[in-house]
């Protein structure tokens, strides 16, 4: 390495220098200290009593805990899954038309949950969802009366209540970044293989698909750190209820922490949760690097 | 797209020594700061205390719950007209999040002199809140209802409640009973019910005749459950509350309490989605007249007597197991401390000592927030007319009299409503779980965090 490159890259340490700065201090701090609180059994404000690993042992055999990582890996089908499986949809139906006033007011409806605060969206959503809400209103309409419950409130019907409100708000981050994605497929691609005869499948396949993998992954890497820290859509709409039929990691470390005072084993569940995000996220990341053409 | 690649690092070697160097900072600062987070309690001196009010100006500041802020705010301007050298200053939150926060309120080093605080904890253990004992001796709280005073009585383990110091006062009281609308049991040729068969009876009757025999919240099913096991469990009830040494609320009483529950359940009498149906639900059901009972508190009457246009309604404390037997109600105040910290505590206290016994405040509870004076049974709260709230006052002075109220199970921990009362109820009725086991995960759990 050459002098002039050693000045450069000082120069450019000296430019994140405070953004870096601001991450040690609100991040990485606090991540140190959440992983220190969790060696101990403490209530937050007085004394604290060393117990070593228990937190852990408490977290990984306490049934209730363990049921909420096991919610937050289904959500990932609803936030992650569904949301890019529609959205690769709309992309392959609006590739052909790529202007006009369907696509943009489309592209509109698609992306406006996206905008909606969380909080907003799991109010609307549990209207819609309660006893004469919009979705039991639409079901009466119909005929379908049999299927109208109250489905925030139904053991079988929560989770996955909950988890569509998730892929509502999905499918827009998702449908953008995959749109975007399309504007940088050469076009020559489609002209060549419609020329050699193939139809709209093959040209899904062997051309959008390849050409959008980084988006995907991109895509697929955000919302599924969005699903496994879900708290916002869950602490509004059941507050992890009934029973614990919806209760997440994200809310019941909230609820350790601050409701029953035990900052420990809230801390405990909290690194958990962390460990839990890397091991899913990060050999989504090498596996999509390795795939790069 | 490129650049747009969360986690991607670069082989860039000075970017990962420095980020090397930054990550190694908070952890040595973690390393260098690794003793046991927190602190015990501080010893305080004994300190004289003064009922005489200050004869200089001063500001008394009170943090409280934002639903009641009128109340808190016409109490405040009421003291303010009688002592005019005095300025209060209420500062409300959300009822949830002050509960969240309140052991850091009382551990700041600009506590307010006053905390609407609902349950202990652990802050007399951690040192954080004033004994109240002096002043209860100096203004004859002593000879207010015993079974109001037992939830702030704390024993000298910081822990257990029902005896010990007091260390907190309640400002405005409400029970939880039983509403009637009494132009549907009119209807069905029945009086109010003097036994929790005769209710049974009652409740049957109104199946037949279409109406829902039970309007419950999810929120009510706690509060049904627990006069259910008073009925035969007052004491173990209580003490298990109030967390006294070796008390439980297993057993073969709390048990069959339970199964009575599931056994109403399973006979109709409450609403099939009853799991869904939240406070103002019930509340509308009932007075548009689709319900023979309600089980609610206190605090309901005003808004009840408000909306119930077409029928009449009575509150009745929830019948014992035949007629005649030891009513009980489950009551709680408005609880208030004075932090360790507090900056004007005799002020404070002399705020609660006339929010118990002034004449005019007692009006303000009623009239304001339609909660129920406690302290000395007299003078009682006038009403101008009758109705459910009248009723809640006169069943809240027989109670009183008697001296037989129970705190609140979700009052037996911290995290005991919302953490495990509200779910496993959830569990029980829909029948994921029987009584038996029910009863043992409340009692795990209180274990647990007690511990």
């Amino acid at each position: 390495m050459s002098a002039p490159d050693r000045n450069r890259d000082r120069a450019g340490l000296l430019w994140v220098l405070p953004a870096l700065g601001f991450y040690a201090c609100f991040v990485l701090y606090p991540l140190t200290q959440t992983a220190r609180y969790s060696l101990y059994d403490w209530n937050g404000i007085g004394e604290a009593t060393w117990v070593g690993l228990r937190n852990y042992l408490t977290v990984l055999t306490d049934s209730t805990l363990r049921d909420s990582v096991v919610h937050a890996l289904i959500l990932i089908v609803f936030f992650t899954v569904i949301p890019v499986s529609i959205s690769l949809l709309a992309v392959a139906a609006m590739g052909r038309l790529r202007t006009g006033a369907f696509v943009s007011a489309a592209r509109t409806v698609l992306f406006l949950p996206q905008i909606i605060p969380l909080v907003g969206a799991a109010i609307v959503w549990t209207w819609m969802y309660s006893d004469q809400g919009a979705v039991n209103q639409v079901l009466r309409a119909v005929g379908l009366s049999g299927l109208a419950r109250p489905w925030l409130a139904d053991f079988g019907t929560a989770l996955p209540a909950v988890g569509l409100i998730g892929s509502w708000v999905s499918t827009g981050f998702c449908f953008v970044l995959l749109m975007a994605g399309t504007g940088k497929i050469d076009p020559a691609l489609y002209e060549a293989a419609r020329l050699d005869g193939a139809n709209a499948t093959q040209e899904f396949r062997h051309i959008t698909l390849p050409g959008l993998r980084n988006e995907i992954g991109v895509a697929a890497t955000i919302t599924t750190i969005a699903a496994l820290s879900s708290f916002d859509i869950v602490y509004v709409a059941t507050g992890g209820g009934p029973g614990f039929s919806t209760m997440v990691p994200g809310v019941q470390v909230i609820r350790l922490a601050f409701t029953t005072g035990e900052v420990g084993l809230g801390s405990a569940l909290a690194i958990v949760l962390l460990v839990l995000v890397l091991a899913v996220v990060v050999p989504m990341q090498v596996f999509n690097r390795r795939a790069r053409p | 797209m490129e650049g747009f690649e969360p986690m991607a690092t670069s082989p860039n070697i000075p970017r990962r020594t420095a980020l090397g160097a930054l990550l190694a900072l908070p952890a040595a600062s973690a390393l260098t700061a690794c003793g046991a987070p927190g602190s015990g309690p501080a010893t305080t001196a004994p300190r004289t205390i003064s009922t005489a009010l200050p004869g200089e100006p001063t500001t008394l500041a009170m943090r409280a719950n934002a639903d009641q802020a009128p109340l808190w705010e016409a109490l405040g301007s009421a003291f303010e007209d009688a002592y005019p050298q005095i300025t209060v200053e209420v500062v409300t939150e959300d009822f949830a999040a002050l509960q969240q926060n309140g052991p850091r309120y009382l551990a700041s080093q600009d506590a307010p002199d006053l905390l609407r605080f609902p349950s202990p904890g652990d802050a007399v253990a951690d040192g954080l809140l004033l004994p109240l004992q002096p002043y209860a001796e100096a203004y004859g709280w002593e000879d207010f209802p015993e079974t109001q005073l037992n939830q702030w009585r704390i024993a000298a383990d910081g822990h257990t409640r029902g005896d010990g110091d007091l260390y907190g006062l309640g400002v405005g009281f409400a029970l939880v009973g039983l509403y009637t609308n009494t132009t549907a049991l009119d209807g069905l040729g029945l009086s109010l019910p003097t036994s929790l068969e005769a209710m049974a009876e009652a409740m049957a009757a109104a199946k037949e005749a279409g109406l829902t025999p039970l309007v419950s919240s999810q929120a009510g099913l706690s509060n049904l459950l627990q006069n259910l096991m008073q009925a035969t469990a007052a004491e173990q009830v209580s003490d298990w509350v109030l967390g006294k040494p070796g008390a439980t609320i297993e057993g073969p009483e709390t048990e069959a309490a339970a199964a009575t529950l599931l056994d109403w359940r399973d006979r109709g009498f409450l609403a099939p989605d009853v799991l869904a149906v939240d406070d103002a639900a019930a509340l509308s059901a009932f007075t548009a007249g689709e319900g023979l009972f309600y089980i609610q508190g206190s605090w309901m009457a005003a808004a009840v007597d408000q909306s119930a246009a077409d029928i009449e309604v009575r509150f009745t404390v929830v019948p014992g197991t035949e007629p005649g037997s030891d009513l009980t109600a489950t009551s709680a105040p408005n609880s208030f401390v004075i932090p360790a910290k507090a900056e004007h505590p005799d002020l404070a206290a002399a705020f609660l000592n006339w929010a118990s016994i002034d004449p005019a405040a007692r009006e303000l509870l009623v009239a304001t927030a339609g909660l129920l004076p406690g302290g000395p049974v007299e003078p009682e709260p006038v009403f101008t007319e009758g109705g459910a709230l009248a009723d809640a006052a006169a069943a809240f002075t027989e109670v009183a009299e008697a001296d037989r109220f129970v705190d609140f199970l979700a009052n037996a921990s911290a995290g005991m409503l919302t953490g495990t009362l509200q779910p496993q109820i959830d569990l029980l009725i829909d029948g994921q779980i029987d009584p038996a086991a029910f009863l043992a995960r409340l009692q795990e759990d209180v274990e647990r965090e007690r511990a």
